[in-house]
């Protein structure tokens, strides 16, 4: 540690930041590359990493998460691959789910730490498990639209990887899609995740979202229910401002990189890496929650 | 090229989204743009002037501690103001949103988005009252 306090001008605080910021350009760069929101890789790295409470690590989290959203968001709609009308639509359950899992964190759960972090286990096994089929659907022009789709348009036209012809796409599913956006929004609110995870596979396999569509459209929305938990955390004074500042400014040059690479970068053999951290994340979150780790 | 400046959004489903696009995109951008700064400005001065730990919390949301941030900055201040402005970012493009549909008498997004809004304000108020 001696030469790395060094750098940071001898002050251990700084090389702190330091380090968060650099954790929080990872975390970035991984969950605007994969499409999964960089908090399945933070909440633990906080936790376990920096020995934060569990609460402090989700305030940070959410932040982390508006920050990638809007850094990577901006890029994704200037290229017109966000559909804005699919994303308002689902916002609408987003946000209620989200105020919801932000009030419980604050307040039923409040203190209990080894509860939060136990219920963080399932979520990145879960998480795990539709990483490890992530397939695209392709997404079926000729599909029918159902009755709320057609009333709200939710339609659109994208650039085909590979060929690039412009294809159109229609949503259905308009109900179920709904319902997995207020989960992904409570889960996210709740745990500072930021939900990509569920809505990304949702959005494609369930709403018939061409994939690239999907990431950008869940990247654009997940900001938003990260905002309003943000703000129910920073009413509670949950939020390390410190903490906060370099894992949003990590998050933000690591979301704009994962952006601009995306497309181009073979992430199936970073998919299987991803994978074994998630893995020993969850089992190190397992071991905190029981009281085995400190 | 990008693919927003091949598709049509003058006709057909994308019908006048461009504009909003735009104005969504340069929203996010300014908001990135100064809550980073607030950021960076805010860890520089802590390193410069030490004193606040890295496990200070934040005062809270009450007006006191925003105008105080805002009238006597500190590195601390600083930093509340940019999680204020991040947060605040996404909420700003759904007003923008609000009002370009409520504009176009677009009344089922006028809805939504308006209900968007009152699910965030609900937020905003039961943090103020707890």
């Amino acid at each position: 540690m001696g030469p790395l306090v060094d750098l940071a001008g001898g002050d251990p605080v700084t090389l702190l930041l330091l380090l968060l910021m650099v954790i929080a350009i990872g975390a970035g760069f991984v969950g605007s590359l994969v499409g999964i929101g960089g908090g399945l890789f933070l909440v633990p790295a906080l936790v376990l990493v920096f020995g934060l409470d569990i609460h402090y690590a989700i305030g940070a989290s959410l932040i982390a998460v508006i920050a990638n959203s809007c850094a990577s968001g901006a890029s994704y709609v200037d290229q017109g691959l966000t559909d804005l009308r699919v994303g308002m639509f689902l916002e609408s359950a987003s946000v209620v789910g989200g105020l919801l899992g932000a009030l419980l964190a604050v307040t039923l759960l409040a203190g209990q730490s080894n509860v939060l972090t136990l219920a963080f286990v399932p979520v990145v096994l879960i998480g795990m498990f539709l990483m490890l089929r992530q397939g695209r659907v392709p997404s079926d022009p000729n599909a029918p639209m159902d009755a709320v789709a057609t009333r709200l348009r939710l339609e659109g036209v994208y650039r085909e990887e590979g060929t690039g012809r412009l294809l159109p796409y229609r949503v259905h599913g308009s109900f179920l899609g709904l319902t997995f956006a207020g989960i992904a929004g409570f889960g996210s609110a709740l745990l500072g995740i930021g939900g990509g995870t569920f809505n990304v596979p949702a959005m494609n396999a369930v709403m018939n979202l061409p994939m690239r569509i999907a990431t950008a459209t869940s990247t654009f929305k997940i900001g938003l229910v990260a905002a309003a938990g943000t703000l129910v955390y920073l009413f509670a004074g949950d939020v390390l401002l410190f903490v906060a500042a370099p894992v949003a400014v990590g998050s933000m040059i690591g979301s704009l990189l994962g952006s601009r690479y995306q497309f181009r970068a073979r992430t199936e053999s970073l998919r299987y890496i991803f994978l074994v951290v998630l893995a020993f994340a969850a089992v190190s979150m397992a071991a905190r929650g029981l009281g085995y780790l400190p | 090229m990008s693919d927003a400046a091949a598709i049509d959004t003058t006709a057909g489903p994308m019908a006048g989204m461009g504009e909003l696009n735009g104005r969504v995109a340069i929203t996010l951008r300014v908001g990135v743009l100064v809550s980073a700064l607030l950021f960076a400005t805010a860890i520089i001065a802590r390193a410069a002037t030490g004193g606040v730990g890295l496990l200070t919390a934040s005062p809270g949301l009450d007006p006191s501690a925003v105008g105080d941030a805002i009238v006597h900055p500190s590195a601390l201040g600083l930093a509340l103001l940019g999680a204020i402005v991040l947060a605040a970012t996404p909420l700003v493009r759904v007003v923008l949103s609000f009002e370009f549909f409520a504009a176009r008498r677009d009344r089922a997004f006028t809805a939504l988005t308006l209900f968007v809004l009152v699910v965030l304000l609900t937020t905003v108020t039961v943090g103020v009252l707890r």
